[in-house]
């Protein structure tokens, strides 16, 4: 070999071992989805989900699948409208979205999706057209109350119980389908933000701190199956602790007023039920449980100081 | 003849026998006395004598300090002086109220000011003990002395501190060092380095930063201002140094973990302490950068490639929109069966993985788990190309809630690896333990530790039954998961017995329980035991409850729920004696207490008879468990030899018992060091109430009751008083088996911590 060949050499074994040192293959969690089909794979995997009892699945990239599903949806839509508007492949594009939005909590939305599918010459029609169904249902019960300033405490939870009745009615038609997750979540929902009418208007008309009470303690009782129990025990906890703290405001621990019992009532339930959850391994809630009872350990000694000084 | 005899002797034997049982009756069950038929009197109290001259002059100064009629008060405070030595001149003694005059003419000055006072009145040697400890008290409160003696105290600490550190290896090092020199010289040689370093913002110094700041804050133009606001300086920094330190301590661990999101705030934090710090403000900007990568990741990975392949022969198109329409709705098994006649029908290559995936459907609408996990472990194929529909079937195997039997088992190994590590390691079982000094130095000093690790294997086979519950929490935790997700799962047998076992071991029998009952074939003998173990836990548990409600709950759980266990009977038999006992007050004074105490059951108290407290039993006696408040003015006394009297004391009688009370408790608190403070907010109202005159109706929530009770001084702190030893110093001795060292040493006895330095930590 001459020198210029050995020098060519020894140059294209360098290059050659910087292009291999260079640039490691990307991460397969950076990389694009592969093409619809990928998507829906992925999506019909997780379409059966108990989503009421057990968190909803994770992507690759560590979102909400059915978020993440949706966002890739979109992405192809965007980027394909020639060919999507054309007809290719749409029935399973808009049908695919439907079932993401629906478990997004976005009925209104699905519907629109179901609704075009169904009006398509499509094996997906038929099944668009039951989706179309219960989703229009689901965005009837669960519309945002348009005068909620006005009602009255009473009209209010009339309202919910109206909303419930839906709901439970729309949960016995779906029994067998993949919407009674959705609807369970939906009832669950409509729980939660009935407590936390009741124990928002408690601060305004003491008179609804037993209602308060009462709607937490049966979110907790109704939903002990769902994902979020140990969430929904926090709040009836944080109520507890509310109204001590509030009662203590209303009569200082100083002042002859001030009834202990009372105090205690609310104190011992708070730090009970911050005390279960705080004792549930392998919860995030337990973290947040152990940190709220020290902080409300802290004010109880505080008050009860403050009634018995040392 | 000998017959009747006999028979004599029979009855004879049987009349002695008859005169002894009587007697025997009799010491049992003697008559009540009088005063135990009627154990309270109704004498008055004698009225108090009227005021003298000095008293009057002490109300009118009294008077004229609240109106701040400050010539006024001197001027009585004067005439109190006179009418003591005009006392000490006829041979009587003093009144014993300059002391308190003083005291009132001090406090003329207000809060801010008596600190200064203090030094004054405690020259006097006339001052009442309690008063002298109110005033000592007052004194060192002040932010100033508080401050003083946090940082005095800091110094003891320190010193002693440093000693202990030296005395303690040094000690094991002359004492076992032949026996086991590697370790002994090891724990020598790092207390050495270490010896020397402390926190640089310790909570005494906190604290004392704290009450120069209360300080400044109430003496902004006083002439000290400038030397304190330069002390309270010097300590902020060096807090702010310290914070910065454990912020970027903190955000260093983080960002070896690459959580930038955690380094983004530890850094910031750092930042906010020491504006200036320049490895913060890196270590911050790398947070950015990585934070901003990270987005362009996630944001990258959501993005779709193609609508459909590019590689599809115009033949396959249909066959993949027909999946595509399949895989949006159609049962899963549908699906599988579609995708695998399209694999086989010569699909594209980069389509196999998609392809793979949805195969694994049949397996799942099968509901097998196990054949579902070996699909999606096929899924992914290595042919160069990055490949992304493995990547789903990873995230699908790495869900520990979705693929939970593998994690469950995952969890079972890595609790066995744990212990066998420690059973063969011991401490060494995660690694070299990380200390205070240099790193590669600490390693060193360890590795030769190692040795004496393996020696002491047979100490740690013994304690290992001990130390078990300490492991299996992962397993618990995926096991539960499993438990959950797939309740007639196929390993549901083999998850429950794990769990049921791991429950047991650590006394958790309510979840044993639950685990025993749920498997295929419940063990009759094992749920028998766990619920008797589980009612012995409910009763135990019962009697630790303050609240007469909650035990009552928790025995009613026995009686409901585990009624056929042993501690059923046990829990029944309590369950009547406390609502047959329950009271809305349980507040009780032992009979030594009130002997100490005539006061408060004289005439115009209790009005308790004084037979039953002069310490002869012929007359009746209060038995040792004394007299117990049961709510309203209502109270039992405890008879000995008799069953207790329950009944009403008058309720004037009862306020005026319940001032008399507090008074001793307050004076007792104020005259003797040892005593300390009991807050109980329920007996507090309870008196306040009485005192009011509010006894119409009992308090029935648990809440409200108390269960105080008063002792004697003997009774709480034994005959003998027990005084501080003179030197600071103990002496200790101890070992420890697995280092196999023992050592005896002076310890400097160090300062406590203050009452609220959890304040400041």
């Amino acid at each position: 070999m001459t020198p210029r060949g050995a020098r060519a050499a020894v140059a294209l074994l360098g290059a050659l071992l910087a292009a291999c040192a260079s640039a490691p293959p990307s991460d397969p969690t950076d990389l694009p989805t592969q093409d619809l089909l990928e998507v829906v794979a992925v999506l019909r995997l997780h379409v059966d989900d108990d989503t009421y009892r057990f968190p909803p699945a994770r992507d690759i990239s560590g979102l909400n699948v059915y978020r993440a599903a949706f966002e890739r949806l979109e992405t192809l839509e965007a980027a394909h409208p020639d060919k999507v508007g054309s007809g290719y492949a749409t029935d399973v594009l808009w049908f695919s979205k439907a079932r993401a939005l629906e478990r997004l909590g976005e009925y209104e939305l699905a519907t629109l999706h179901y609704e075009r599918v169904s009006q398509l010459d499509s094996e997906l029609a038929e099944p668009a057209r039951r989706g179309y169904a219960v989703c229009r249902r689901l965005a009837l019960a669960t519309a945002p109350d348009k005068l909620p300033v006005e009602r009255t405490p009473q009209q209010v939870a009339d309202r919910w119980t109206e909303r419930r009745k839906q709901l439970e009615e729309l949960r016995s038609d779906v029994a067998g389908e993949h919407w009674r997750y959705v609807v369970e979540e939906e009832l669950e929902r409509g729980d939660v933000a009935e407590a936390a009418y009741f124990a928002s208007q408690a601060a305004i008309e003491p008179k609804l701190e037993a209602t308060a009470l009462q709607r937490a303690q049966q979110v907790v009782e109704v939903h002990r199956e769902s994902k979020y129990k140990n969430r929904h025990m926090l709040a009836l906890a944080d109520l507890y602790a509310e109204l001590s703290r509030r009662y203590a405001r209303n009569t200082p621990p100083t002042s002859l007023a001030f009834d202990p019992a009372t105090f205690d009532e609310y104190a011992e339930d708070a730090t009970r039920i911050y005390e279960i959850v705080a004792q549930q391994d392998g919860s995030v809630e337990k973290l947040e449980a152990a940190h709220k009872l020290e902080a409300y350990l802290g004010y109880m000694l505080q008050v009860h100081e403050e009634k018995v000084p040392q | 003849m000998k017959k009747k005899c006999r028979n004599r002797r029979r009855l004879g034997v049987a009349f002695l026998c008859s005169v002894a049982l009587c007697a025997a009756g009799c010491a049992a069950h003697r008559a009540p006395k009088p005063a135990e038929w009627s154990p309270l009197e109704s004498a008055r109290a004698p009225h108090d004598p009227l005021p003298d001259d000095a008293e009057r002059s002490a109300a009118r100064l009294a008077a004229a300090v609240l109106a701040d009629r400050r010539g006024d008060a001197r001027a009585e405070a004067a005439s109190i002086d006179r009418e003591d030595a005009a006392r000490e001149a006829r041979g009587e003694k003093p009144s014993g109220l300059a002391d308190n005059a003083a005291e009132l003419l001090a406090a003329c000055d207000g809060s801010d000011a008596f600190a200064e006072d203090a030094d004054d009145l405690l020259d006097r040697d006339d001052l009442d003990p309690a008063l002298r400890r109110r005033v000592e008290h007052a004194r060192d409160s002040a932010p100033l002395a508080v401050a003083d003696t946090r940082l005095a105290e800091e110094t003891r600490y320190k010193l002693g501190a440093i000693f202990n550190r030296i005395i303690e290896p040094a000690s094991t090092l002359a004492m076992t060092g032949a026996l086991n020199p590697i370790t002994a010289a090891r724990g020598a040689i790092s207390t050495l380095l270490t010896a020397w370093t402390f926190p640089s913002a310790s909570p005494r110094e906190r604290e004392a930063l704290h009450e120069y700041d209360e300080w400044l804050a109430r003496h902004p133009e006083a002439p000290g201002e400038r030397e304190i606001r330069a002390r309270a300086d010097e300590l902020r920094a060096k807090l702010a140094r310290e914070r910065a330190t454990r912020d970027m301590r903190g955000a260093q661990a983080a960002a070896d973990r690459r959580d930038w999101e955690v380094v983004d705030i530890l850094a910031s934090r750092a930042l906010r302490q020491l504006p200036d710090d320049a490895d913060a403000k890196a270590l911050l900007a790398k947070a950015h950068e990585e934070s901003a990568k990270e987005s362009a990741r996630d944001r990258a990975s959501l993005g779709v490639r193609a609508l459909a392949p590019a590689s599809l022969a115009p033949e396959q198109e249909a066959r993949w929109l027909a999946l595509a329409r399949a895989a949006a709705n159609a049962p899963l098994a549908q699906v599988a069966g579609q995708a695998r006649a399209f694999a086989d029908a010569g699909a594209p290559p980069e389509l196999a993985p998609t392809l793979r995936l949805l195969e694994s459907y049949e397996p799942l609408a099968r509901g097998d788990e196990d054949e579902t996990a070996r699909a999606l472990a096929r899924v992914p194929e290595h042919h160069g190309a990055p490949d992304t529909a493995s990547r789903q079937a990873g995230a699908a195997l790495a869900d520990p809630s979705r693929n939970a039997y593998a994690h469950f088992r995952a969890a079972e190994s890595a609790d066995d690896t744990a212990r066998w590590k420690w059973l063969a390691l011991g401490h060494f079982a995660n690694g070299f333990p990380h200390g205070t000094i240099w790193r590669p130095l600490e390693l060193v000093l360890d590795v030769p530790g190692v040795a004496t690790t393996l020696a002491t294997i047979p100490f740690r086979i013994v304690q290992y039954p001990a130390a078990r519950p300490q492991f299996g929490g992962g397993v618990i935790v995926a096991g539960e998961r499993y438990a959950a997700r797939h309740p007639d799962g196929a390993h549901r047998e083999e998850v429950h017995a794990e769990l049921e076992e791991l429950y047991a071991q650590r006394n958790e029998y309510a979840a044993a329980l639950r685990h025993a009952e749920a498997r295929a074939e419940p063990n009759a003998k094992e749920i028998a035991q766990y619920r008797a173990k589980l009612a012995d836990q409910l009763v135990a548990a019962a009697e630790k409850q303050r609240r007469t409600d909650v035990r009552l709950a928790y025995l009613a759980m026995v009686l409901r729920d585990l009624p056929d266990t042993p501690a059923a009977d046990k829990a029944r038999k309590k369950f009547i004696a406390e609502r047959a006992d329950a009271s809305p007050q349980r507040i009780r004074m032992t009979h030594d207490f009130l002997v100490e105490h005539p006061a408060l059951w004289g005439p115009g108290a209790l009005g308790i008879a004084p037979e039953l407290l002069d310490g002869k039993r012929a007359n009746g006696e209060i038995a040792e468990d004394g007299v117990t408040l049961l709510g309203k003015n209502v109270i039992r006394l405890e008879l000995e030899g008799h069953e207790p009297v329950t009944t009403r004391v008058p309720p004037d009688d009862f306020a005026h018992f319940v001032a008399l009370l507090e008074e001793t408790s307050r004076s007792h608190l104020a005259r003797d060091a040892r005593e300390k403070a009991d807050p109980d907010a329920a007996r507090d109202a309870f008196f306040d109430d009485t005192k009011l005159g509010m006894l119409d109706s009992a308090d029935p929530r648990g809440s409200a009751r108390s269960d105080a009770v008063y002792e004697s001084t003997h009774e709480k702190y034994g005959f003998v008083h027990s005084r501080d030893p003179i030197l600071p110093v103990d002496i200790v001795l101890q070992g420890d088996l697995e280092s196999l060292g023992l050592s005896a040493f002076p310890r400097i006895r160090l300062p406590e911590p203050a009452p609220d330095a959890l304040l400041y930590e």
